[in-house]
């Protein structure tokens, strides 16, 4: 993109403001002023809070700060990029030793989705056994395909229920079978991974079973969405800005509600007593779920990244305790990402009922190489939570309209995209906006989350590998094809983050304070209303929340009967690209709740659909 | 299809007692002139004497009555009226007495049409408002309060107000200070290489304003300019949608120093008759994914002035 050389570039202006004249002498003498020996004066701790334009011209030299605060920075670096990316960037070392374990993940085909759809459309729920009986994948078809594996001399781990199938044997066996070589690789700064040098496809002897292939490689590109800045809101402002204060002062705590999360590492237990004490809120309520030899060794401290991913796991523990303290916390950690839709699997089998909130991503955008056969593995774990009643809130990411940003590819990075894991059509996903506090701690408005200098935002667009479902109807839904996200959204942007306590990064000592933004920051938010709420509709012997969509988008027509309406539309601000709008848009999706009001629509909604297991 | 309050009548589109015929098209509303050679019920010159005794029945078509000893053509428009020899039933019909014609068959006068007009459209008003009260989400449906609490916007602790345009941009202090103003704008400082500038003009010149902005620089000190992004996605200020575009340059100390290069983003918005112009430069930093696409460091920082300027009437 790089252009001619253009010094000097534009000719005087005849439109040329004559008022302007003297901001370009005063931009003459801040430059000048660099030149003379750090030449900026002291701070100026008397600064006016109110500075009127007085029309003079006056001219002063910038009262002389010369740093700034730290770079605001996503959580998940250094830069990793894609696995196919990586490699191509690496120096290939060759085939891996032949007797080298490698284990893949094989999605299996479910069967009946169309009508799995229509009865999550009325709100309807399965029993993990029904579930397994009439929507997950075939005894016998996958009996069958385990036996050509066999025969292969690849050894297979399902159990009936079971959406994916973890597969491994020596690479040799792998690469026969398969007929895709695996290699060692050696990166730039002394990393060593192996991984496929194309992507796995289901050879013909089992393509009729398997729907995705993930895995075969010890790549780590750990991808969060948290964002660190300067400022930060508390859980009482954000408690009160989103109308949850009449719940909370019924006694509604989040008590009784298990929330889970998908982590690379967790923080330590003192950073989080320090976030409790800071808040005035009980102790933390966290059970941690590890199994490094199916989902790799997290990082731990010390190690070179586990700042960063603990980072995100602290947001995402604290901004759940901060409104909902009562709710269980229940963190799964995983070491490699390969393995990390395993992982969720095993949560969403271990928990059914409960809810999920992740802000990690195994791939960026719709265009990296690996992402279908990622969306479509991990969408037939999400329809196997959403028909046992688990909720899961998913962040739509941080790069606005431009999911592929992070990647770092410039062939990509101008492409509208979406995140494939949250564009999922059984996931809420979740969007980013930028808060604006009222005087007196209540709503003041909102606006999608959009930087255009650092192009940071709320992520949404459209999907191309998943259809609209059934459920996504309402105002502002008219002529989409592809699945829309986000949502719903919620506080994201870095100017109005969470205030957040973190582990230090190199060379800093004990919890670091500071505010935290993201789409990582608006999940769990969302995960958190829906612990208190569910906790609310429990007390009346009610059903939990479960896959929230199509209610939500039921509450967005505003059909007859609906106690209240439990979205700020959101009309001000883009994503960078798509401006939200009345009605859902693909800037901030449905809006941002009024939990007081969302609570008292779910009751009067599952009054509606009385009957159904909980 | 039969009108079941009126079953040798036709329904029509609306279901009327109005509309007859094979075709139900609709019949002209009273008062209004009935093309030559029809007769609509109702109409002037064609009002229906009393029953008189010994009537069979009706004509269909336009409710003269016709005697037992009437032939089997209507004695007024000729419409064949016996055509078929009566059925038998077990079931009489009401016969309708000239009493409930006169609604329909009088002549309204213009002023009771107007009241009658009036009167069902405020039936109609008040009926769809008691619909939409009743249907719609209301307080005494809420179990928890309902109104929104919508306060007043908490403003930035230090803003700079422009009394000539009238706009205000608050921004954070530290890092940023007023380095200097005049009329038309500000300008916001952090130091020598991290800073934005804020100026308005009349007029929607949106490109001619960026232009303006960047011949403004000083190409002694921005020298080796170069477009680095013809485009800033999302361009905006105080949330008018608008356009922008992003350069870099080795900026150079007038009175000597380290040459650095600097990124350049300058965005314009058109409000009304006004357009404001945000020119930020700060050093690029290209060290991490999350300085992409235009390596602008510390950028956040300078999105908030961008956001937060408030437009002359915004709130």
């Amino acid at each position: 993109m790089a252009g001619p050389v253009v010094t000097p570039r534009h000719p005087a202006s005849s439109k040329r403001s004559a008022l302007s004249l003297p901001l370009v002498a005063l931009l003459t003498l801040l430059v000048s002023a660099c030149g003379a020996a750090g030449a900026l004066g002291p701070d100026n701790p008397a600064h006016p809070s109110r500075v009127q334009g007085n029309g003079a011209g006056r001219m002063a030299l910038p009262p002389g700060r010369t740093t700034l605060p730290a770079s605001p920075r996503i959580s998940a670096l250094p830069p990793d990029p894609p696995l196919n990316a990586a490699e191509k960037e690496s120096k290939d070392l060759g085939l891996v030793p032949p007797g080298q374990t490698i284990t893949l993940t094989l999605t299996l085909k479910q069967r009946g989705t169309a009508q799995l759809d229509a009865l999550l459309a009325r709100g309807e729920r399965l029993t993990p056994s029904q579930w397994a009986g009439k929507y997950g994948p075939s005894s016998t078809a996958t009996a069958r395909a385990r036996a050509t594996l066999a025969r292969a001399g690849i050894t297979s781990q399902w159990s009936p229920g079971e959406v994916s199938m973890a597969v491994s044997a020596g690479a040799a066996r792998i690469e026969r079978f398969f007929g895709i070589p695996v290699h060692e690789f050696l990166m730039p700064d002394g990393t060593r991974f192996y991984g496929p040098l194309r992507p796995f496809v289901a050879p013909p002897a089992i393509a009729h079973e398997v729907v995705a292939i993930t895995g075969g490689d010890d790549y780590r590109d750990y991808m969060t969405a948290a964002i660190e800045g300067p400022d930060g809101v508390t859980p009482a402002q954000m408690t009160s800005f989103y109308d949850m204060t009449p719940l909370r002062n019924s006694g509604v705590n989040g008590n009784g509600v298990t929330v889970m999360f998908p982590e690379w590492a967790v923080p330590t237990s003192d950073v989080l007593a320090a976030y409790a004490q800071k808040f005035n809120l009980p102790a933390f309520n966290v059970s941690v779920v590890t199994k490094p030899s199916a989902w790799g060794a997290p990082a731990t401290p010390g190690s070179q990244q586990y700042a960063d991913v603990a980072g995100e796991a602290a947001l995402d523990l604290e901004v759940v305790h901060g409104l909902a303290p009562g709710a269980k916390e229940v963190v799964y950690e995983a070491g490699n990402p390969s393995d990390l839709l395993n992982m969720l699997e095993a949560m969403v089998t271990a928990h059914p009922g409960a809810i999920l909130s992740s802000s990690i991503f195994v791939v960026s955008c719709e265009q990296d190489q690996d992402a279908k056969q990622v969306a479509m593995a991990s969408d037939s774990v999400f329809a196997q939570a959403a028909s046992e009643g688990t909720s899961v809130f998913w962040a739509a990411g941080d790069r606005g309209a431009f999911a592929c940003l992070p990647d770092g590819n410039s062939s990509t990075e101008e492409t509208v995209s979406v995140s494939p894991m949250g564009a999922s059509p059984h996931v809420t996903s979740v969007g980013g906006t930028t808060v604006f506090l009222a005087s007196n701690g209540a709503y003041y408005k909102e606006s999608a989350w959009g930087e255009p200098i650092e192009q940071w935002g709320g992520g949404g667009g459209f999907s191309t590998i998943f259809q609209r479902p059934s459920w996504q109807v309402g105002p502002g839904t008219s002529g989409i094809t592809g699945r829309g996200v986000p949502d719903v959204a919620a506080n994201a942007d870095i100017e109005s983050g969470w205030d957040i306590f973190s582990p230090p990064q190199s060379g800093q000592n004990g919890p670091q304070e500071g505010p935290v933004g993201g789409t990582s920051a608006a999940t769990p938010c969302w995960a958190a209303i829906a612990a208190l709420i569910d906790q609310y509709l429990h007390q009346q012997n009610l059903k939990s929340i479960g896959f929230a969509d199509p209610a939500l988008y039921l509450f967005s027509t505003n059909p007859k009967g609906l106690p209240a309406v439990p979205f700020h539309q959101i009309t001000e601000g883009s994503n960078l690209h798509y401006p939200a709008t009345a009605g859902w848009n693909p800037a901030t999706g449905l809006g941002s709740p009024d939990v007081g009001h969302l609570a008292d629509d779910f009751v009067w909604y599952d009054r509606a659909h009385a009957g159904s297991p909980s | 299809m039969s009108n079941p309050n009126f079953p040798n009548f036709p329904t029509g589109a609306a279901g009327s007692p109005w509309t007859s015929g094979p075709s139900a098209s609709p019949a002209p509303a009273p008062g209004w002139p009935v093309p030559s050679g029809q007769h609509g019920p109702g109409q002037p010159g064609a009002p229906l004497p009393p029953a008189p005794p010994g009537t069979a029945g009706f004509c269909t078509h336009c409710g003269t009555p016709f005697a037992t000893t009437s032939g089997p053509f209507c004695r007024k428009c000729g419409n064949r009226v016996r055509t078929q020899a009566p059925v038998a039933t077990n079931y009489t019909y009401p016969t309708m007495p000239a009493s409930w014609v006169p609604a329909a068959h009088r002549k309204l006068g213009h002023v009771g049409f107007i009241f009658a007009a009036v009167g069902a459209l405020a039936v109609i008003v008040v009926a769809i408002s008691a619909a939409a009260v009743a249907n719609k989400p209301t307080t005494s449906y809420c179990h928890f309060f309902c109104g929104p609490q919508v306060g007043s916007r908490l403003l930035g602790q230090t803003a700079y107000d422009n009394s000539k345009f009238g706009y205000r941009v608050e921004y954070e202090s530290p890092p940023f200070s007023v380095g200097g103003q005049n009329a038309s704008g500000v300008l916001l400082a952090a130091n020598q290489s991290n800073f934005i500038l804020i100026t308005a003009e009349s007029g929607g010149d949106v490109a001619g304003a960026i232009k303006t902005a960047l011949s403004d620089l000083s190409s002694n000190e921005f020298q080796d300019m170069q477009e680095v992004s013809s485009v800033v996605p999302g361009a905006e200020i105080g949330f008018i949608p608008g356009s922008g575009v992003v350069y870099n340059a080795s900026l150079v100390p007038a009175g000597g120093g380290e040459a650095q290069t600097v990124v350049i983003v300058c965005m314009a918005a058109s409000n009304g008759n006004m357009t404001l112009t945000a020119l930020a430069v700060a050093p690029q930093d290209l060290s991490s994914v999350s300085q992409l696409p235009f390596g602008f460091a510390n950028a956040t920082l300078f999105d908030f002035e961008v956001s937060n300027t408030i437009w002359p009437g915004q709130s």
